[in-house]
């Protein structure tokens, strides 16, 4: 598998913003989603999940809640708010071009 | 909105810390079951399931601390937390805290103190409407305008919306039932109040139509003090009929609470309108006077104007008057504006010299504090490598250790602060409470206000990261390896920080005591310097006839009377009148020229200042008679006019000739013969005991009345009962008299030594203050030392070195940096001279007595710092100092 690729904090940013951009999840499941839609190719350091929510929360992006879960369990939930949505679509917007540039970048020799 | 959301999140979480610290710690938990579940569904057994799920979660502690820092509450805690480890760790060293503390609290209280008095004498404005705009009018040298030139200035002028005269003077005030008593107040111009801005706290106060003819309103504004004191508060005081030098005034307000004028140190208890002048100093009409500069003009600048325009104009309005009038203005002579508040020019540049002189010393003051406390941190520094190595070791990050050191520096200052704002406030109350032996009501009272917190508080802040910075940096520097195995740094060898914190502290200690000895020499030189009269075995009265409305011939025979009746009392020994007593105020200036010579010249004329006296007052006041003879009682009206001069003015107009028998004229008239020179007394000290040789002509009584009397008796009896005598004498005379300074003449030199005592007392304690923070500095860190290096003295001792080797090791280094900042001290010192020549007399700023005494007395405090710890040094015992290691 070799190292887990580092993810840059805008990065993961933009990962988490997207994951819970379908529904509300928790950390855990978030961390579950990355790894897996990526094909294990993105390997979160599960703890570093953590501080970017707690700091994506407290700039107001997403929002979290203690909601039950399956089998009675608490969890925390996190979900974007409309400032999140915003900043997602923006996030995105700039990620489609940098990624394409980079794209004709290295394509072109 | 975001920030919003983030600041409602911050407080939120502040106020349910636990509750969010709960939650966090249940958000990892739940995470971690959630990994180590899905793991034991992947197939691993429960052990390996929960090490997989541990690893993946990586650094828990840190990431939760991550967490933490974007609640938004973080620096609270921290900040908390580090004022709590502060507070432990400055009560595990109760010594060193309170040394610390009470070092600034010197230093800053020092600098609150001498703020305070800058504040309130400097920069405080009189209580009138925009003061701002008020400016006082120098002329020249003067500060005194001629009533009718104020007038044309008044009239003439473009740049104010007003232009005020006011002419301080001591009155005699009879309220009926009691007896009279002399106050002091002003003579101003109608305009004044309304040009002031200020309203009356009962009654009214006069306004200009009240000012326009002479003597026709008999009017009177009084102090809510004199109001308080006087008429004890009485609400019916407005009406009341009372008597100015005997004429009826009538009180018609009274001013607000603690309004007296515009000048704050001299201030006024009652006003008059200046039209009343003549009723209230008969025989004497300034008010018509253009040659003679009698009142003070304080002006409103008109808004948009500046001083500058404003000094033009009033030149220009010079040129025209003086186009006018000749022998009026000397061409040279120019306007300038200053502040109210301290009579021009005349107080405000002594004051500001004196109050700079007392900020740098005290700034120096608090310098040293700062290095002293450095010093004792950069010890304390070196004592917690070990502790400070742990905690870099254990992942703290500098920052974090940088905040935490200067919180406790903080927290220092913070004391200090508190402690010198007391210190200081002590020092005013003490101040506020000295009353000067006079009877003008000077206004002493210093009130530490806002400013004045501000100016602490920044003190305080200024001299913590003065202190703390250095030190705190230098200790979270530490190499870790040596400092885990607390190894002594064996690089004692090169300069340390701690080395030059000792020269700093010796350097600006020599600085500090060299300065102070100085001034307090100089000042000593002044009280012992000739006065021209001898102060001891004497006493004497004041009083003012034209107060009681004497004319020229009573007067003359009340002072024959006077001076026969004292001369007869028993126990006096010699007795004579002298119409204003040196070093008083009130003395006039006149216009000194040779007689032989045609009329000077405005810019070429000298000016003397003129007494009176009756035959025998040299005697009596103790005068050293040098040519010639005194004046004796054929000198009377009608006689040929003569004169007594002082040397100073025989060596100004009379130079390398003899004076004697050589006439001076005191007018413009070329026609006047002037007066003969009979005699040449001793130059004296008649306005400040700092004044240059001053010119002085001494005309008799008989010849030049101005109605004041000081009765002046040589006596071996105790001053009280020579008074009371003398009081007796001239009351029995005539009971209507009003009697002031009455008492020995050293006691009324208070007023004159004010200033020299005043300088003595704050510079003596500066340098006490700067030798007690030197020594104990140094001693601080010289103990220190010796302390760190006893596990090597006693290797040295266990190798077989002999004590006074051991001996010689310890105080070569602190006598070597010693001997570097005296050395810097001195030149500091002998480079900083020339300003403080400004503020010494009589003694060099570089008197060598003076650096020798300072440099051995700072010797003599680093020999006894260090010989305490050099001899516990060598009585150490190398076994034990080796096995506690």
């Amino acid at each position: 598998m070799g190292k887990p690729t580092d993810l840059v904090q805008g990065t993961l940013d933009l990962l988490i913003l997207k994951t819970i951009s379908l529904e509300p999840m928790n950390g855990w499941a978030i961390a579950k989603r990355i790894v897996q839609v990526s094909g294990n190719v993105l390997q979160v350091q599960q703890g570093s999940l953590y501080p970017a929510l707690h700091r994506l929360e407290h700039q107001g992006w997403i929002k979290a809640e203690w909601r039950e879960s399956e089998n009675n369990r608490r969890a925390r939930f996190y979900s974007l708010t409309a400032a999140g949505r915003k900043r997602l679509k923006s996030e995105l917007e700039n990620w489609r071009r940098l990624s394409s540039a980079i794209g004709l970048v290295i394509e072109a020799v | 909105m975001r920030w919003l959301a983030g600041l409602r999140g911050t407080l939120r979480s502040l106020f349910r810390r636990r509750r969010a610290e709960a939650e966090l710690e249940d958000e990892f938990r739940d995470h971690l079951e959630r990994e180590i579940e899905s793991n034991i569904r992947a197939g691993m057994a429960p052990g390996e399931a929960r090490r997989a799920a541990l690893r993946l979660m990586g650094a828990m502690a840190l990431h939760k601390e991550q967490c933490r820092d974007w609640r938004g509450t973080a620096w609270v805690e921290n900040w908390a937390r580090d004022l709590r480890y502060a507070i432990h760790t400055l009560r595990r060293t109760p010594l060193f805290t309170a040394a610390a503390i009470l070092t600034l609290a010197l230093g800053i209280g020092a600098n609150t103190a001498v703020f305070t008095f800058v504040e309130n004498i400097l920069l405080r404005q009189a209580p009138v409407r925009d003061p701002g705009q008020l400016v006082f009018l120098n002329w020249g040298n003067s500060v005194n305008l001629s009533y009718p030139n104020y007038r044309d200035f008044r009239d003439r002028n473009q740049a104010f919306s007003s232009l005020i005269a006011c002419r301080y003077n001591a009155i005699s005030l009879s309220v009926p039932p009691r007896e009279s008593y002399r106050v002091y107040g002003y003579e101003a111009s109608g305009n004044y109040f309304e040009t002031l801005g200020i309203r009356p706290f009962l009654g009214r106060f006069f306004g200009p139509p009240e000012d326009e003819t002479p003597g026709a309103n008999p009017v009177m504004v009084i102090s809510h003090r004199l109001w308080q004191s006087r008429f004890a508060g009485d609400p019916n005081a407005v009406g009341r009929r009372v008597k100015i030098n005997g004429f009826p005034f009538t009180v018609i307000g009274v001013a607000p609470p603690h309004f007296g004028g515009t000048e704050l140190i001299v201030s006024a208890d009652f006003w008059v309108p200046a039209a009343m002048g003549r009723e209230i100093e008969p025989g004497y009409n300034w008010l018509r006077s253009r040659y003679d500069g009698v009142v003070w003009t304080i002006g409103r600048l008109k808004p948009g104007i500046t001083r500058r325009q404003a000094e033009e104009n009033l030149n220009r309005v010079a040129y025209e008057i003086a186009s006018r009038y000749p022998n009026l203005f000397d061409a040279k002579t120019r306007f300038h504006l200053s502040p109210p508040g301290l009579i021009g020019k005349w107080l405000r540049g002594p004051i500001t010299g004196f109050g700079m002189v007392l900020m740098s010393i005290a700034g120096i003051v608090l310098l040293l504090a700062c290095v002293n406390l450095a010093g004792m941190l950069l010890a304390r520094g070196a004592d917690r490598r070990h502790e400070i190595g742990i905690r870099l070791a254990l992942g703290a990050s500098k920052g974090r250790l940088l905040r935490q050191l200067m919180t406790e520096s903080v927290l220092l200052a913070a004391g200090g602060g508190v402690l010198g704002l007391g210190i200081a406030s002590a020092a005013c109350r003490l101040f506020s409470g000295w009353r000067i032996k006079t009877d003008i009501p000077f206004e002493t009272a210093l009130q530490p206000d806002a400013a004045v917190l501000c100016f602490t508080i920044a003190a305080a802040l200024f001299t913590t990261l003065l202190f703390g910075m250095g030190p705190a940096l230098q200790a979270i520097r530490t190499d870790l390896i040596p400092s885990l195995k607390d190894a002594p740094l064996n690089r004692f060898r090169r300069w340390s920080a701690r080395d030059l914190v000792v020269v700093a502290q010796i350097a600006l200690s020599v600085l500090l005591v060299i300065c102070s000895v100085l001034v307090v020499r100089s000042l000593r030189h002044a009280l012992t310097l000739n006065l021209g009269f001898e102060p001891r075995n004497a006493v004497s009265v004041s009083l003012d006839l034209t107060l009681q409305g004497y004319n020229r011939s009573r007067s003359l025979s009340f002072d024959s009377d006077l001076l026969a009746g004292v001369s007869a009392l028993p126990g006096i020994q010699s007795a004579g009148i002298i119409d204003y007593f040196p070093l008083r105020t009130g003395e006039a200036d006149t216009l000194v020229s040779r007689a032989d010579r045609p009329v000077p010249r405005p810019s070429a004329r000298h000016y003397a200042i003129a007494y009176g006296i009756s035959p025998g007052y040299f005697r009596a006041a103790g005068t050293r008679l040098l040519r010639g003879r005194d004046i004796d009682e054929h000198d009377r009206q009608g006689a040929p006019a003569v004169a007594i001069v002082n040397q100073a003015l025989a060596d100004l107009l009379f130079p390398n000739e003899n004076p004697l028998g050589k006439h001076i004229r005191g007018s413009l008239n070329a026609a006047d013969s002037g007066n003969e020179i009979v005699g040449v007394v001793e130059t004296g000290k008649y306005e400040s005991l700092g004044e240059d040789p001053q010119p002085v002509v001494f005309r008799p009584i008989e010849q030049a009345n101005t109605g004041q009397v000081t009765v002046v008796a040589r006596t071996a009896l105790p001053a009280a009962q020579a008074a009371q005598m003398l009081r007796k004498t001239i009351l029995d005379l005539d009971p209507e008299l009003t009697l002031y300074n009455v008492g020995s003449l050293q006691d009324q030199l208070a007023l004159p030594l004010f200033p020299a005592r005043a300088a003595a007392i704050v510079l003596g304690a500066f340098g006490f203050l700067a030798m007690v923070l030197a020594a104990t500095g140094l001693f601080a860190v010289v103990a220190y030392a010796v302390a760190r290096r006893t596990r090597e003295i006693g290797i040295r001792m266990a190798l077989g070195a002999r004590p006074r080797e051991v001996l010689a090791s310890v105080l070569e280094r602190t006598l070597v940096l010693c001997a570097v900042g005296v050395s810097i001290g001195t030149l500091v010192t002998m480079a900083a001279g020339r300003l403080l020549s400004a503020v010494l007399y009589g003694i060099s700023p570089r008197d060598p007595a003076t650096y020798a005494a300072a440099v051995l007395l700072m010797a003599a405090v680093a020999i006894l710092a260090c010989w305490n710890p050099a001899a516990r040094a060598i009585r150490i015992d190398p076994a034990r100092t080796l096995r506690e290691e």
